[in-house]
Parts: structure tokens; C-alpha cells; sequence
């Protein structure tokens, strides 16, 4: 007989004991298949040897990407138009993403180590970042919307300080989300996977209350309003693109398109699984182990999938625009990193810069005043 | 009227989102029991027992018994021959 610890009752060696409990025998047994417990482990060893990989290329990417981002706009601080402050503050969202991200690893091989302070903050942390990622690239869209289908003044500066403004705000609303998060998160032990994880752990009675509703304020207020706002911005730009002429529009067309279409491929596949989740944990789906442990790599997987847009994100917003390849390249010679010569070659051959701003947005406001 | 339309799609939208949850990319939650579990089982070739308390991964107490086979089967803890099998087993404990 053995009693551990954290409410689990182990009861061994029964054959002794049982045979002096009943005299009478239940002989009717159900040994069918459809009692046998499904088993935990599936999904834990997947996750053992996929996350740490996985996260550890994000890790990377992310940090490579966005840290060079930073430095490019702030080498050139005074310079800085609206898009770029979008662009600076998404950097610093992405950074501090990616960061939480090797935490999460280490916690998939061998449960949470960091103890329960690091646990609250990581998880904050990490779920402000997830949403401000999110939010900013709404307010980029909305800017160049402003930019392009009103014509509104980039480069007036109380415009500079509304910018600020809305940056404050976005990351005031993220702090506010992320406080159920910051509440309910602590170190807890799950004896039946034998693991000690840091999760949200809600009281017994409001336990599905709690997961229902911060999955209501996630899928409406993280993916669906940003998603119908950003569609709305760039179907009303690409618009107006096509009613102007003379202007580089293929090119404007091809970068909103592969904006939209990367954060659409980034962040569905992750908002159906957890959709087909909860299906499965309203006995919707049948309900067996099989569809149990399925939707849980699918969720590892693609929830990796919407971190892995935090290294698209210079990608899609900083490097596309030809100022910002410009002043990269010089950076890097200034820091001799590659031949002088490529740079003054890359100078040379070049677009000449006609607008101030190093985002593509900006290029198409300029051309459009 | 189009706008009565989109107003119906959008609520519909909410309806169906209502019962979204799991939003866990960071952990698996799940029971290990699927159903209520076996009424009774025979208790000829019982090895071990295991009661699983109430977790953040899982809202319900399970009980989960160890054939000597080494088959494991679920046992419904709301059933008769449960409570029974747990009471006796937690007395012979106490009274040890």
C-alpha cells in the first residue's frame, strides 16, 4: 500500500486484500474496450522531441530577424515615420515571443523548473506578446489605409504622437487580457502523466466556465476582429491602388497580398484545431483516445505555426521596403561585415530614395500626394 | 436588410464561438476516462487501484484499476460497487 502526495490514493496488492472484501464474486465482468483509460504518454513523448526542435529554429529565426530590425530603425531614430514605429514596437513583441518560447521547451522535456514567480511572468510574458504581435500588425494595416485610401498626412507631427499613442494603447489592452492569465497560472502537479507543469489552473466548479471564456475572448478578440479588420484595410487600398496610374502597383499588390495571406495560412489551422478541441470536449466528435491524442499534436503543431509568424514578420513588413534593404546593407558595411564593394554596387543599382519612410506603405503614400 | 443579414451572421458567428475552448497551446489537458466508465468489474484478478483526484488537466475524479494481466480498466467512481471497494479499502487502510 502506498499513499503519495497531491490527493493521488494508490491501493497495491489487492489480490490479498479483495478476496476478504467480497465474498460474493462479481463474475459479470466489462473488461470491453471502451473502459480502458487512453494513454497520456503519446502525446507527451511527441512533444518530448518535437517542441524542443521546433521552438529551438523559432528561437533562432526569431531572434535574428527581429533583433535586426531594431537595430536598423533605431540606428536611424530621428528619421522614423509612422509604419516604422509600428514596426519597431512589432519587433520588440516578436523578440519577446520567441524568448518565452525555449521556457516552454524545457518545460515539455522535463516539467517547469523555474518555480511559480517565473511561471506567472513567463506566462504573462508570453501572452501579451501573442496578442500585441496581433494588434500591431492591425494598427500597420490601418495606417497604411489612412495612408493611402484618405491621403492623410504621414508626416504631420501630431500624427507621429498618435502613433505613440495607439502603441501605448495596444500594449495597455494586452497587459488587460493577459490578467485571467496572470491569476490563474501557477506550478501544478498532474499525477496522471507524472508530470509538474506550469498551467492555468482553475477552481473545480468554474473549470470549464474559465476555459470557455478565455477561448471566447482569444478566437473573437486575438483572430477573428483583427482578421475581418486587416481584410477590410487592404481590400479598400488595393482599391484605390487600381484606380491611380503610373505607379509600381504590381509590386504594391504582391506585398499586401503576401501579408494577408501569410498571417490567414499562420493563424487558421490553429484557431480550427482548438475549434475541433473543444468540439471533442463537448462530445461532439466521438469521443475516443485516437481523436484525443491527434488534436493534441495538431495543437502542438500548429500553434508552433502562428509563433513561426513572429519570424515572418520582418520578413513581410521590414525587408520588402527598398529603404530598409538600403540602410541594412550599409549597416552591415559599417560594420564590415561583407565587401565594400557589393555595398557600393547594391548603392548604385539601387531604386533612388524618394520618400523618407522605409516601409512599403510609405512609398505608395508618397507617390499618391 | 443587409444589414440585418450581416447582424444575424455575426451573432450566429458568436453562437458557435461561445463554445469555443481549449485555448492551451502551451499544455495537454485531458482526461484519462472516456464515458462513465465499468460498473463492476471482477475481482478475481484485481492487481492494483489508482484514484485520481480533480487536476488543472482534468475536473473529474477517476478511478482507474490495474488487472494482474496488466490490462487497465476504468471503474465508474459514482458506482455502487466503486464506493464499495473504495470504503472497504480505505478502512482496512486506517484501521493498518
Amino acid at each position: 500500500m502506498a499513499n503519495s502526495g497531491h490527493g493521488l490514493q494508490i491501493y497495491d496488492d489487492l489480490d490479498v486484500e479483495t478476496s476478504s472484501i467480497f465474498n460474493y464474486d462479481y463474475s459479470t465482468s466489462s473488461e470491453s474496450n471502451d473502459v480502458a483509460p487512453c494513454d497520456l504518454q503519446t502525446t507527451i513523448i511527441f512533444d518530448r522531441s518535437f517542441l524542443p526542435a521546433f521552438y529551438s529554429i523559432l528561437f533562432l529565426l526569431g531572434i535574428l530577424g527581429n533583433v535586426l530590425v531594431m537595430v536598423v530603425l533605431l540606428q536611424n531614430r530621428k528619421r522614423l515615420q509612422s509604419t516604422d514605429i509600428f514596426l519597431l514596437h512589432l519587433a520588440l513583441a516578436d523578440i519577446l515571443l520567441v524568448v518565452t518560447l525555449p521556457f516552454w521547451a524545457t518545460q515539455a522535456v522535463s516539467g517547469w523548473l523555474f518555480g511559480n514567480v517565473l511561471c506567472k511572468t513567463v506566462a504573462s510574458i508570453f501572452k501579451i506578446n501573442f496578442y500585441a504581435c496581433t494588434f500591431l500588425l492591425v494598427c500597420i494595416s490601418c495606417d497604411r489605409y489612412l495612408a493611402i485610401v484618405y491621403a492623410v498626412q504621414v508626416y504631420k507631427k501630431h500624427r507621429t504622437n498618435l502613433v505613440h499613442w495607439s502603441c501605448l494603447f495596444v500594449w495597455c489592452l494586452c497587459v488587460g487580457l493577459s490578467v485571467p492569465d496572470m491569476v490563474h497560472f501557477q506550478v501544478a502537479y498532474e499525477p496522471r502523466t507524472n508530470v509538474t507543469e506550469c498551467q492555468p489552473v482553475f477552481g473545480s466548479s468554474n473549470f470549464k466556465t474559465w476555459r470557455v471564456s478565455m477561448a471566447f475572448l482569444y478566437h473573437i478578440v486575438g483572430f477573428l476582429l483583427p482578421l475581418c479588420f486587416m481584410l477590410y484595410c487592404y481590400t479598400h487600398i488595393i482599391h484605390t491602388l487600381f484606380q491611380t496610374h503610373g505607379f509600381k502597383k504590381q509590386r504594391a499588390l504582391r506585398v499586401i497580398i503576401t501579408v494577408v495571406v501569410a498571417f490567414f495560412l499562420c493563424w487558421t489551422p490553429y484557431n480550427i484545431v482548438a475549434l475541433l478541441d473543444t468540439l471533442n470536449l463537448l462530445h461532439v466528435l466521438a469521443d475516443n483516445c485516437t481523436i484525443d491524442s491527434n488534436i493534441d499534436i495538431a495543437l502542438s503543431v500548429t500553434s508552433g505555426l502562428c509563433y513561426f509568424h513572429s519570424c515572418l514578420n520582418p520578413l513581410l513588413y521590414a525587408f520588402v521596403g527598398a529603404k530598409f534593404k538600403k540602410k541594412l546593407v550599409e549597416l552591415l558595411s559599417k560594420l564590415s561585415c561583407i565587401c565594400p564593394q557589393i555595398v557600393k554596387n547594391y548603392i548604385k543599382h539601387s531604386p533612388s530614395a524618394k520618400s523618407s519612410t522605409w516601409s512599403e506603405s510609405g512609398e505608395t503614400s508618397i507617390s499618391r500626394m | 436588410m443587409a444589414v440585418g443579414k450581416a447582424l444575424a451572421l455575426f451573432c450566429g458567428l458568436l453562437l458557435i464561438l461561445s463554445c469555443v475552448c481549449g485555448m492551451s497551446p502551451l499544455g495537454k489537458q485531458r482526461c484519462m476516462c472516456k464515458g462513465r466508465g465499468a460498473e463492476r468489474i471482477s475481482t478475481q484478478h484485481l492487481k492494483k487501484l489508482e484514484v485520481f483526484p480533480m487536476s488543472f488537466g482534468c475536473d473529474e475524479i477517476e478511478v482507474i484499476v490495474t488487472m494482474k494481466s496488466g490490462s487497465k480498466i476504468c471503474l465508474n467512481p459514482q458506482s455502487k460497487f466503486a464506493n464499495k471497494l473504495l470504503s472497504a479499502l480505505r478502512k482496512k487502510r486506517s484501521s493498518k
